[in-house]
């Protein structure tokens, strides 16, 4: 099972000495909910290309929604990759648009669909199956029963978000600024990229809500962490994904060694994860369907 | 003269999906009671949807049903048989979410797939990926700006179906989790617990950042009786009204409208917008705006320190039939109301009359003063004939 890691300006270096079997990085124009994004710039590209020859395999995070005046950026993206004769292991992408330029562009087969919350049923991996691309990112409120009933039959390698602050919620308004806007706050922009908590009248969890250019985003209360469930998801799972944001860079780097220790099979300190959750691997929600008869 | 887009109502039941295709709504959204988000809304069996596809059909319009959330593995079972009754039934299209509805759909049936707003799609890229599987229209995202609307119209390969009025999630739709993870209720499967609507404290490193006033995301409903110029100018292909659990009022009203002004505009006519901003307050039951229409949303789109709805109860009855003879109506009473109260009748292409209630009785004719239950069958004379489905409502006041 790979190991695939976000990594940011400042990690990157730490990063790439692990034996980890991809490090994804972000562009802050076409990435979101990343930590240290890279510009998108030749230079850029070219200390990615720097780094790859360290033999470190790249992935790329694309994960915008992208409005019309924004298309040109992954046009940009992808000319730079080929100017500059990067070599990628994947593109993680959720917006449709960037298959698009993708396809046109010859990179289908290093794509991998991300959107977080649309792959949940098997038909969804069969359907991806069939554009050609690398893998998906199963659906963040799977739970282990559904991921093993989509791994059961799939055509295509999966990839699962395994550790870090899942996303909730991502409004393109400015929903902080707004709010001092109505306050009459002296500067309503004061706290822009900057972490904030939100906590409802009656519960008690303190949700890390983030405004940045892209709007605001709103997360888990607690980190996922998977470390109990690596044997069973081995034989389902490709891929899994360990993200670094909301983490200080010494402490990603310890849940990185972790999981490598982990995968290996050896002990890890458990107790590290005392303030992480489960996700929901054992939390199914509610639906109800009613069996649909004629005349009835 | 300009093309006129289609105009498409909700309804959450019969009863709704008839009130709107009579009072102008050229096409109807709907779910059954599978497949579809907006679960508490979806009163629609096969028998149902039957009924309503010819209902409309006889009129000349269309009906669409929603089969619009992300299924779970266990949540495919009887889908193909679902969406073959369907196609069996001649509904018109499907809205679908999911790609592997939409991969199901379109390898089982030939039913006319569109792609729901849950799919965010905000580029004509996202939307010729699926024009090229065979996709006919797309709901576009609701963060589409008017000025975006103009080039992505250029260059995008399905038709374009844009809201325009209605309630608005917060988050991009489709990608939001915040009720799964407060109340265990899927938000894409149809249990959306509408937590961004709730009241919360914003803190910085622990310490309270709003004093007086709850942190709020909740969103000012949308609202674009000034923008529809400009999406006609623009040749959108529909019009899409949000509303399935909205009362039958709030349909005729917004569905009529709506109705008469993209008719004054397709035909030139000097339009009165403040006559139909007026017309339209009277089924607001929470506070609107322009959502995205003029680019990002501001504190103005943005509700606080408010109820986030605020019923109405103008609506005060449903004329279920009238009699030539004795210029007597029968009607079905929705809201308290009682003799010599003022009434407007809301008909579908009139304007809006008003008269004095000057009897009422009980269907077997005791007379009574006051109608204070709910769905009470009544009679009263009227100065001028009414029809069945006409509303009667109490007189605005601002």
């Amino acid at each position: 099972m790979k190991l695939l890691v976000s990594a940011g300006k400042q990690t990157i270096d730490a990063l790439k000495h692990e034996a980890v079997d991809g490090l994804i990085i972000g562009f802050s124009s076409l990435s979101q909910r990343t930590q240290d994004p890279f510009d998108l710039n030749r230079d850029s590209v070219e200390t990615l290309k720097t780094i790859n020859q360290d033999n470190v395999k790249l992935y790329v995070l694309l994960n915008g929604i992208f409005h019309e005046p924004d298309l040109p950026k992954i046009e940009t993206f992808f000319k730079l990759i080929k100017q500059a004769d990067l070599p990628l292991e994947g593109i993680l992408f959720a917006d449709l648009a960037v298959f698009e330029s993708a396809e046109m562009h010859g990179f289908t087969d290093k794509l991998i669909y991300y959107p977080e919350t649309y792959v949940t049923n098997p038909q969804d991996v069969s359907f991806w199956h069939k554009q050609n691309i690398k893998s998906v990112v199963l659906s963040r409120e799977m739970t282990l029963d559904n991921i093993k009933k989509i791994a059961q039959s799939s055509p295509l390698p999966l990839t699962l978000f395994a550790h870090g602050y899942l996303n909730m919620f991502h409004s393109k308004r400015r929903l902080v600024k707004t709010f001092f806007d109505y306050t009459k706050d002296d500067d309503a922009n004061k706290y822009t990229h900057q972490t904030l908590h939100i906590k409802e009248e009656i519960r008690d969890a303190f949700y890390p809500m983030i405004q940045d250019d892209h709007g605001t985003h709103i997360f888990r209360d607690k980190p996922l962490a998977s470390f109990e469930h690596l044997k069973t998801l081995k034989n389902d799972v490709d891929a899994l994904l360990i993200d670094g944001l909301f983490y200080e860079p010494d402490r990603f780097l310890t849940i990185v060694k972790d999981y490598i220790r982990a995968l290996k099979g050896e002990t890890i300190d458990a107790s590290r994860y005392d303030d992480h959750d489960q996700g929901f691997y054992f939390k199914d929600t509610i639906y109800q369907k009613e069996r649909v008869k004629r005349g009835g | 003269m300009v093309d006129k887009p289609e105009l498409l109502a909700p309804a959450g039941d019969l009863e709704k999906l008839k009130i709107a295709l009579l009072y102008g709504a050229d096409a109807v959204f709907i779910g059954g009671k599978a497949f579809s988000l907006r679960s508490r809304a979806s009163n629609f069996d096969l028998s149902d949807i039957e009924e309503g596809v010819n209902f409309a059909h006889k009129l000349g319009k269309k009906i669409y049903v929603t089969t619009n959330i992300f299924p779970h593995p266990d949540d495919m079972d009887g889908l193909i048989e679902y969406l073959k009754a369907l196609e069996d039934i001649k509904v018109d299209a499907i809205i679908c979410a999911s790609s592997a509805v939409i991969d199901v759909a379109s390898t089982h049936t030939n039913l006319e797939i569109h792609v729901s707003t849950q799919q965010s799609l905000t580029n004509h890229k996202a939307i010729n990926f699926w024009a090229k599987r065979g996709v006919k229209r797309v709901v576009l995202a609701r963060e589409v700006t008017l000025e975006e609307l103009k080039h992505l119209k250029k260059h995008a390969h399905a038709d374009l179906e844009v809201f325009i009025h209605g309630g608005m999630c917060v988050s991009y739709s489709g990608k939001c989790t915040l009720s799964n993870t407060m109340t265990d209720r899927d938000a894409n499967r149809g249990g959306c617990a509408h937590s961004c609507r709730w009241n919360y404290d914003l803190f910085k490193d622990g310490e309270a950042l709003n004093k007086t006033t709850p942190f709020s995301m909740a969103s000012k409903d949308l609202q674009s009786i000034k923008y529809i110029s400009s999406l006609l100018d623009i040749g959108v292909h529909s019009l899409k009204i949000e509303g399935r659990m909205k009362s039958i009022h709030y349909i005729a009203t917004v569905v009529k409208t709506y109705r008469a002004l993209i008719d004054e505009l397709a035909d030139d006519i000097d339009v009165d917008i403040p006559k139909y901003l007026l017309e339209i307050k009277k089924a607001e039951n929470r506070l609107s705006s322009h959502g995205f229409m003029e680019g990002l949303t501001d504190v103005n789109q943005q509700l606080y320190d408010l109820r986030s709805e605020q019923p109405t109860q103008s609506f005060i009855a449903l004329v279920l039939e009238y009699d030539a003879t004795t210029k007597q109506a029968l009607i079905e009473q929705r809201n308290k109301f009682k003799c010599g109260d003022y009434i407007e009748v809301l008909s579908p292409g009139f304007d809006p009359v008003t008269f004095k209630l000057e009897t009422l009785s009980t269907e077997d004719g005791e007379t009574i003063d006051v109608a204070p239950h709910p769905k009470q069958r009544l009679i009263i004379q009227t100065p001028f004939p009414l029809k069945p489905f006409d509303m009667l409502r109490k007189p605005y006041q601002n």
